[in-house]
């Protein structure tokens, strides 16, 4: 009696085509971490399978990008769709996706310097008091 | 022998809608793909030529091509 196979799913064979799409390198990034950039004129673009694309500029992220497909499809083929119109019309997903800018977190190396000003603020007040 | 698809993302990941091999393929059947082909392009689908990783957008036919159709996409 034979072995019957696996019944192929929906999400391997969307992982598949997905590794059949991307050059190389981001397929190498992919396979290794479930995510890849994509550079492109105006940003560069971390296509992630579970969250939304997070897109950034001179090395901060600026934004972060929504899109969907019309159509109800496993996640990868978003993602090969995400990749397929920013290397053809990068002007296109910002047209189409939703950007929400990214909002300014809070920077501790600022935070840090600010209290330690205010530490020796503080000890240079109290010296000269007592 | 070249064998070429044309494929279209879905629920179930991708399907086949088409598979030809080009040396042998009747104009008939040729022609049917082709209108197939386009009564996407009207509902809104992108068509993608993935021969070899060309990956380019195309608008016209090309049975020459792997061709990938995308569906429509909107703002999420």
């Amino acid at each position: 009696m034979g072995v019957q196979p696996e019944p192929v799913t929906p999400e391997a064979k969307s992982k598949q085509l997905l590794c059949e799409i991307l050059p190389l390198r981001a397929l190498q990034e992919f396979l290794e971490k479930d995510y890849f950039h994509h550079v492109g004129k105006l940003g560069t673009y971390r296509i992630c399978r579970n969250s939304q694309t997070e897109i950034y500029r001179k090395g901060r992220r600026a934004a972060s990008g929504c899109l969907q497909l019309s159509v109800f499809a496993p996640s990868y083929d978003r993602m090969a769709a995400e990749y397929l119109i920013l290397s053809n019309n990068e002007q296109l997903y910002w047209t189409k996706a939703n950007i929400f800018p990214a909002r300014r977190a809070i920077d501790f190396r600022i935070v840090a310097a600010a209290t330690l000003d205010l530490v020796l603020l503080l000890n240079l007040a109290l010296t000269r008091w007592w | 022998m070249t064998v070429r698809k044309l494929r279209m993302m879905c629920a179930a990941g991708d399907e086949t809608l088409a598979e030809w091999e080009t040396e042998t393929i009747s104009p008939q059947r040729l022609n049917e793909i082709e209108v197939e082909f386009q009564s996407k392009m009207r509902q809104g689908y992108f068509a993608v030529n993935i021969t070899d990783g060309r990956n380019t957008f195309i608008s016209k036919f090309d049975s020459k091509a792997d061709i990938l159709l995308i569906p429509a996409v909107r703002g999420g």
